[in-house]
């Protein structure tokens, strides 16, 4: 998920669109969205939040001269911006999940059953991280899926460190005992 | 089973090696013996097991993400260009005279000394009568307005900011608009002469 090479964006125009722009997204885009999406569980929501993540980012130009900071800068507005969107709305309709699945798999890889099957598992797993809170679902996320080490994660949901460790905590257990529910 | 059993929070920690080395040490080596322990640390494991799996990889297909990916980057240009809209409006905005409000007072204030400064450089100094020596002048420059009469003289020094704008008009006053970028508060120095 890393990507080895982080552009530069510096410009004379601030918002003026250039070449550095577009690399800066192309590298960062499907890392953010990932990101995004794992914690939203949604096409549509994940597209405009990664959307608005972008365009905030390159309104702050100055803020992403160093490389480090720029992808660190950029997990932590988008993990926050994620948690503020699934804030705002609560409950967050999964139904729309059968459209992506629709594309999620290459063809050639597996059939029909196989293609339900895994759609059945993602379903059920967005169920589950629904009973998470917000929090806990992204610490779960960046700590889980994305193998984040734990003091990252804090410092992108700017908390501290035994606080992200209490949420990455509450969120197995929880995770355990409702996938172990077959919720 | 030996001694007090590890606790769920300790065991879901564990499974991410997220608990320190010694507290790691200890429940390696209790779950190494204890098996229902052991049996719940297996289950943290497998249901981190099928979070990566289900979670994991690629959100969707090659193709899928290319469309999406160009129509995303396609939004966020067009985004950054309507905010670029948005800045230039607002700049536009902050340029025009506020109609009401706390920043009519704050020019209505300075206004007011201005013109009290004025009328005290004007008034007739006792036992200086005779000959007029010298013009009053209102004069704009990139420091502020003012009013200079022979040696004596008033400037109303301005920020030092690219947003101001200086005009010297010829019915004997100068103005001086200064725009704050930070708050966008407008303020006005305006430097008059009367007869």
């Amino acid at each position: 998920m890393n990507e080895a090479h982080h552009p530069q964006v510096e410009g004379n125009e601030p918002g003026a669109w250039d070449a550095r722009h577009e690399e800066f997204v192309q590298s960062h885009l499907k890392r953010i969205f990932s990101i995004v999406y794992k914690i939203l569980g949604n096409v549509e929501d994940a597209q405009d939040v990664t959307q608005e993540v972008f365009i905030r980012a390159l309104q702050r130009r100055e803020q992403l001269k160093d490389l480090e900071k720029a992808a660190h800068w950029l997990s932590r507005i988008a993990s926050n911006a994620a948690i503020d969107h699934l804030r705002r709305r609560k409950r967050i309709s999964w139904t729309e999940l059968d459209e992506p699945l629709q594309n999620a798999l290459p063809a050639a890889a597996e059939g029909p059953e196989e293609l339900l099957l895994r759609s059945e598992r993602r379903v059920q797993l967005q169920s589950v991280l629904d009973q998470l809170t917000p929090r806990e679902r992204a610490a779960l996320i960046l700590r889980d899926v994305e193998d984040l080490p734990a003091g990252e994660v804090a410092r992108i949901l700017n908390c501290g460190k035994a606080t992200v460790r209490s949420h990455i905590a509450n969120a197995r257990a929880k995770f355990k005992r409702l996938m172990g529910a077959g919720i | 089973m030996t001694g007090r059993h590890i606790s769920e929070v300790e065991l879901a920690l564990a499974t991410g090696g997220d608990l320190g080395l010694a507290r790691g040490l200890r429940v390696w080596f209790h779950t190494r013996r204890c098996s229902r322990c052991a049996a719940l640390l297996e289950g943290y494991a497998a249901s981190r097991r099928a979070l990566r799996e289900s979670a994991g990889g690629d959100v969707m297909s090659p193709d899928a993400w290319a469309g999406l990916s160009r129509e995303m980057t396609a939004n966020i240009r067009l985004g950054l260009a309507a905010g670029r809209i948005v800045d230039f409006q607002s700049e536009a905005r902050l340029l025009a005279p506020e109609p009401a409000g706390w920043r009519v007072a704050v020019v209505m204030a300075t206004l007011t000394v201005v013109l009290t400064s004025g009328w005290l450089l004007r008034r007739p100094v006792p036992g200086a009568a005779g000959p007029r020596s010298s013009w009053a002048v209102a004069e704009a420059s990139a420091e502020g307005v003012g009013i200079h009469e022979g040696q004596a003289g008033l400037m109303l020094l301005g920020p030092d900011r690219e947003s101001s704008v200086m005009l010297a008009g010829t019915s004997g006053g100068a103005r001086a608009r200064f725009i704050d970028e930070q708050t966008g508060q407008v303020t006005i120095h305006h430097a008059a002469l009367e007869d």
